[in-house]
């Protein structure tokens, strides 16, 4: 049972976001997306709080919080590799900013899902 | 033991993540390869603006101004004279020619049997971030075709052998080409503009 909603978990909060953010990735290829906001930064966003979530979920949604700073280091180093043309793609410190808020964002639900999904286990050992 | 697999495992995914990151941007051309300052192939002298119409008529001005949203409707202005975008095909402006495409009018930075057309989206609130939009158009009323990468090049050279084999090159090869020198990727459609013939060397 515990597997079924760790699964779930992994749908609602992986999957999706990466699926979303796929889907505006190819709306902006065929440019059938003008919003630039959603184009440029909701896909990014997805991104971020797509890798927190999963990283939290292989954790059982208890923070490991090297691997949250080893996160976060990441998408400093990201733009900075933009920067210096070693990957491609535009440096903004604003996707930072989008990285680091959709992170905190997964964060922040961390507990509403653990409740969820991961404290099934109990439930069943009480019953 | 379970430590060890969780730390694998979270590696594993920040491994497929960053491999996703850079998958996304891959086969694109680096940033401002198309952003040249000076079109080529076309020897503009007229420095005051003018609008194309659809059907050929020009309307000078010096001040063009474009609106469009969802109150005003899409409508280009020539000192202060309103006109519907969908009736107007083109304009100058400074000695550059801009395409209508959709409600937009990219700037034509090459000009011949193929034109290519340059437009920048900035995001708002910053002027660090550009997002840069690359147009193909066989003749002067051919449709827009975006292009965003090797195969986008290869589709528009495709009736011309040689520009065709010089975009067809191996993947690693094009990417150093370009690396090294921009001139690699105009070359390939100037080849294409000058009847399919290579050009003289400079």
């Amino acid at each position: 049972m515990l597997r079924l909603y760790k699964l779930i978990d992994v749908v609602i909060n992986v999957f999706l976001p990466i699926l979303l953010g796929v889907f505006i990735y190819f709306l902006k290829q065929t440019n059938t997306l003008s919003s630039s906001f959603i184009t440029n930064y909701l896909a990014d966003g997805l991104w971020a709080f797509s890798l927190t979530s999963a990283i939290l979920i292989i954790w059982n949604r208890v923070p490991s919080w090297l691997w949250q700073i080893i996160i976060f280091i990441l998408f400093v180093l990201f733009e900075i590799l933009q920067y210096y043309k070693k990957i491609n793609g535009t440096a903004d410190v604003y996707d930072v900013v989008v990285y680091f808020t959709y992170a905190a964002f997964a964060l922040a639900l961390n507990p509403f899902y653990k409740k969820k999904f991961h404290n099934q286990n109990k439930t069943h050992e009480i019953n | 033991m379970k430590s060890i697999k969780k730390n694998l495992l979270s590696v594993a995914i920040i491994g497929f993540f960053i491999f996703m990151a850079l998958a996304s941007s891959k086969g694109k051309f680096p940033h401002g390869t198309f952003n040249g300052s000076q079109p080529r192939g076309e020897i503009i002298s007229d420095t005051l603006g003018c609008l194309v119409l659809n059907n050929g008529d020009r309307v000078y001005g010096s001040k063009i101004r474009q609106q469009s949203g969802a109150v005003i409707k899409d409508q280009i202005q020539i000192d202060g004279k309103k006109f519907p975008m969908r009736e107007v095909k083109g304009y100058y402006l400074n000695g550059m020619y801009h395409g209508r495409y959709k409600s937009t009018y990219p700037r034509r930075v090459l000009h011949g049997k193929l034109n290519l057309y340059y437009a920048q989206d900035w995001h708002s609130g910053t002027s660090s971030t550009i997002s840069e939009y690359v147009y193909w158009q066989k003749g002067e009323d051919g449709g827009f075709n975006i292009l965003r990468n090797w195969k986008d090049v290869r589709e528009a050279v495709k009736d011309c052998p040689l520009a065709y084999s010089l975009a067809n090159a191996k993947k690693g090869l094009l990417k150093r080409e370009l690396k090294r020198d921009r001139e690699y990727i105009w070359r390939i459609f100037e080849i294409y503009n000058n009847n399919c013939k290579d050009l003289p060397k400079k």
